[in-house]
């Protein structure tokens, strides 16, 4: 469902009230909570035309009050059993939202079997998690509470802890009308937030808006990734290092459309993991082997190391797996992969050791430093 | 080729030049929400919205086909297996031979990608008038020169980033998206297939009759589906017939594209099966 905040703009206050108190009331208020709130809307939009809409339930509107208490459970350590770990443990601001870690850890320091995905323009995201077993914001959010390897609490001793803070449950009544504390609306809460995540203020948003020149090499490297090589066009083929065929240029991720946007680029399995099954763990087709969720390239430099279970350390690493002869052998790798080469009759991607430089120039524009120093994304 | 300096320089920001005010990070509208209720949720039909849906069933030799889930044979007798599979249907038009009148979508570009857990896609056709009848379509594969070159287009109907089908920067739009596996049986070679026909040299028009399936009259309280059935071997045909085997790869703007776009603009690839009506 895709519901544009704008539309409540066009409701006229007078018929907006009523709907407000009414439709509150039906939502489950306790018949004590006789203050009613009125919540204001945050518009969540990548301000760049022809980008698709963001998705937006239209059951959690994304409000200021939804938002504040969303980002207060975000960085509150005592949602996790034993008081150590926040979800902001492992998605910190300064890392984009990553932890920095090949793969994350969790309470009692236990390892988990991923790494931590960067929480960034979520709202442009259909399936969620490497392996895009969750299709919500709401549903994902309670999910790392009770997983034991990572907060290892569960949502009813959260919902007793909050119900429990007078100024948690004054937050509640603010954002969604109710002193009442549920897991549905913990979920909806952090959701609304995790929404507001929204990054295209890099160095590329502000070429494209004209706002600043690339570098010839940032320029080659846009070129390079945005091209799928054609070994045979003309009398010296076009070049291209073919990123732009999965991560597509302005979001930089897969498409969202189903499992679409999943895809095997042949990553291998992270050190001491067995090889991660990914989509297949979802679907059971054996077709699904180790594809795994095409990520957002943006504020790429940020999130090192690479990959789902950070087998790579450096971007010039994942240059290197991507130009590797032996990666087309690999079984099940993409086809979009094993279609793309610069030399006639070869089987590999090819790049010159310049090019692969400048493909990792063009991906150091995807910064966005207003991103992670938005005093909004931090600790409330 | 021009250097990738002045396609960026030029190219790229004269683009975006009408990019207005950007809400960078979050704007928010000082006016009041409240919560939800369900009626909300189900858009009420109106005599405007939605009257027409155009069905469009991914087939086979006559049978349906999944994506990435379904081998079919093409015309050389080849096994095709499609991953993924979109295309742009573009500019329809839907006229009334004996009164003449005419109706063309506003902002008509559909895009029709197929999904692995359906073989069929609906578009629906905004604004059609309630008064007429109709009983021919004209529609375009592909995306018009003007669209395809102008970022004045972009978010007019599916141009939008994202879906795969934005080929580079100066390119324009992938018109259609083949890409899967094959099996020649003849050699016993297995491949990658990968198809993306684009340039205005293979933007193509076709107007069909749909006398046969009787005429198509828009009504109040009712939704006309138009079912066509895609036949994907049908892009295969020609010739020569399309080899997979020599021809795997192919995204340039030369004879072979040219071959598939014609095939695309065959009435063998959609063809129009029924038409049904619905009352809400
Ligand atoms: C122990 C570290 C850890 C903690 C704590 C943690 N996460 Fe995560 N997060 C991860 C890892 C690892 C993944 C990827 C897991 C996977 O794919 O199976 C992830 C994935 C996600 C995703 C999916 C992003 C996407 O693009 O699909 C979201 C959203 C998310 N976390 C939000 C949260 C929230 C909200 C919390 C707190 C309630 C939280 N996380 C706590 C490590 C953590
Ligand atoms: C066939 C599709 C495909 C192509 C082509 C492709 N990628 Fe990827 N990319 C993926 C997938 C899938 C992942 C996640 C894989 C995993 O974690 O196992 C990924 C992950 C990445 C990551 C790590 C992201 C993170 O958050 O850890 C980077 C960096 C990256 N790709 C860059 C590139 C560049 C640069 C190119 C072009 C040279 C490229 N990719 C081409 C599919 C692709």
């Amino acid at each position: 469902m895709h519901v544009a905040l704008g539309k409540y703009s066009v409701v006229p206050l007078i018929v907006a009230i009523p709907m407000l108190l009414l439709s509150c009331k039906k939502d489950g208020a306790a018949p004590d909570d006789t203050v009613q709130y009125t919540q204001t809307p945050v518009t969540i939009s990548s301000g760049m035309p022809g980008y698709p809409a963001p998705t937006i339930p239209s059951d959690n509107p994304t409000t200021e009050e939804g938002v504040l208490l969303g980002r207060t459970l975000f960085y509150d350590p005592k949602l996790s059993a034993d008081g150590t770990i926040s979800c902001a443990s492992c998605h910190q601001l300064s890392k984009g939202m990553a932890d920095g870690l090949p793969v994350s850890i969790g309470i009692r320091g236990q390892r988990t079997n991923r790494s931590s995905m960067p929480l960034i323009n979520l709202a442009w995201v259909n399936k969620f998690f490497w392996d895009g077993r969750v299709n919500s914001l709401e549903e994902q959010s309670l999910h790392p509470i009770d997983n034991p390897q990572e907060m290892g609490n569960s949502i009813g001793n959260v919902v007793s802890y909050l119900q429990g803070q007078p100024a948690y449950v004054t937050m509640f009544s603010r954002a969604f009308n109710t002193s009442r504390v549920n897991p549905n609306l913990v979920a909806k809460a952090i959701a609304q937030f995790e929404r507001t995540l929204v990054s295209f203020n890099s160095k590329y948003d502000r070429f494209i808006r004209g706002q600043e020149a690339l570098t010839t090499e940032e320029a080659k490297g846009l070129a390079l990734f945005s091209q799928h090589p054609d070994p045979f066009a003309g009398a010296n083929g076009v070049r291209g290092a073919n990123c732009n065929d999965c991560h597509s240029v302005g979001l930089f991720q897969g498409k969202t459309t189903g499992f679409q946007g999943f895809m095997n680029n042949g990553t291998p399995a992270g050190a001491g993991l067995p090889q991660d099954l990914g989509l297949q763990l979802v679907t059971n087709q054996t077709a699904d082997a180790g594809k795994m969720r095409i990520p957002t390239l943006r504020n790429i430099a940020l999130t090192a190391p690479y990959m789902h279970a950070g087998q790579f350390g450096t971007l010039a690493d994942v240059m290197d797996h991507y130009n590797s002869p032996s990666l087309f052998q690999k079984p099940n790798v993409d086809i979009l992969i094993t279609s793309a080469i610069n030399r006639r009759f070869t089987t590999e991607l090819g790049l010159t050791a310049a090019e692969k430089q400048a493909v990792i120039a063009f991906l150091n524009t995807l910064t966005d430093t207003s991103f992670v120093n938005n005093p909004a994304f931090k600790k409330p | 080729m021009m250097s990738p300096r002045s396609i960026y320089s030029q190219g790229l920001s004269a683009r975006f030049a009408l990019t207005s005010i950007l809400s960078l990070l979050l704007s928010s509208l000082v006016v009041l929400s409240g919560c939800k209720t369900k009626s909300d949720d189900q858009p009420t039909p109106t005599n405007k919205d939605y009257q027409v849906v155009i069905r469009l069933n991914a087939k086979a030799n006559g049978a349906p086909v999944m994506m990435d889930r379904t081998w079919f044979l093409n015309p050389n007798q080849d096994s095709v297996l499609a991953r993924s599979f979109s295309f742009f249907i573009s500019n329809i038009k839907l006229t009334d031979t004996i009164s003449g009148a005419t109706w063309s979508e506003a902002d008509s570009y559909h895009l029709v990608n197929f999904v692995s857990d359906s073989s069929y896609v609906n578009i629906k056709l905004k604004g059609v008038p309630q008064s007429g009848k109709f009983n021919k379509i004209s529609y375009a594969i592909g995306v018009d020169q003007a669209a395809n070159s102008s970022s004045a287009f972009l978010g007019k109907g599916d141009l939008v980033q994202g879906t795969g089908m934005d080929w580079n920067w100066t390119d324009g739009w992938k018109f259609l998206l083949l890409e899967g596996r094959f099996k020649d049986v003849s050699t016993n070679t297995r491949g990658d297939l990968v198809y993306h026909i684009g340039f205005n040299t293979n933007y193509r028009t076709v107007t069909r009759s749909l006398a046969t399936l009787g005429d198509l009259v828009p009504t109040k309280g009712s939704r006309q589906t138009i079912i066509t059935d895609v036949n994907l071997p049908q892009l295969f045909a020609g010739n020569p017939l399309v080899d997979v085997a020599t021809n795997n790869n192919e995204m340039g703007n030369n004879t072979f594209t040219r071959q598939i776009a014609d095939n695309y603009a065959s009435k063998a690839f959609i063809q129009f099966v029924s038409l049904q009506q619905q009352t809400y």
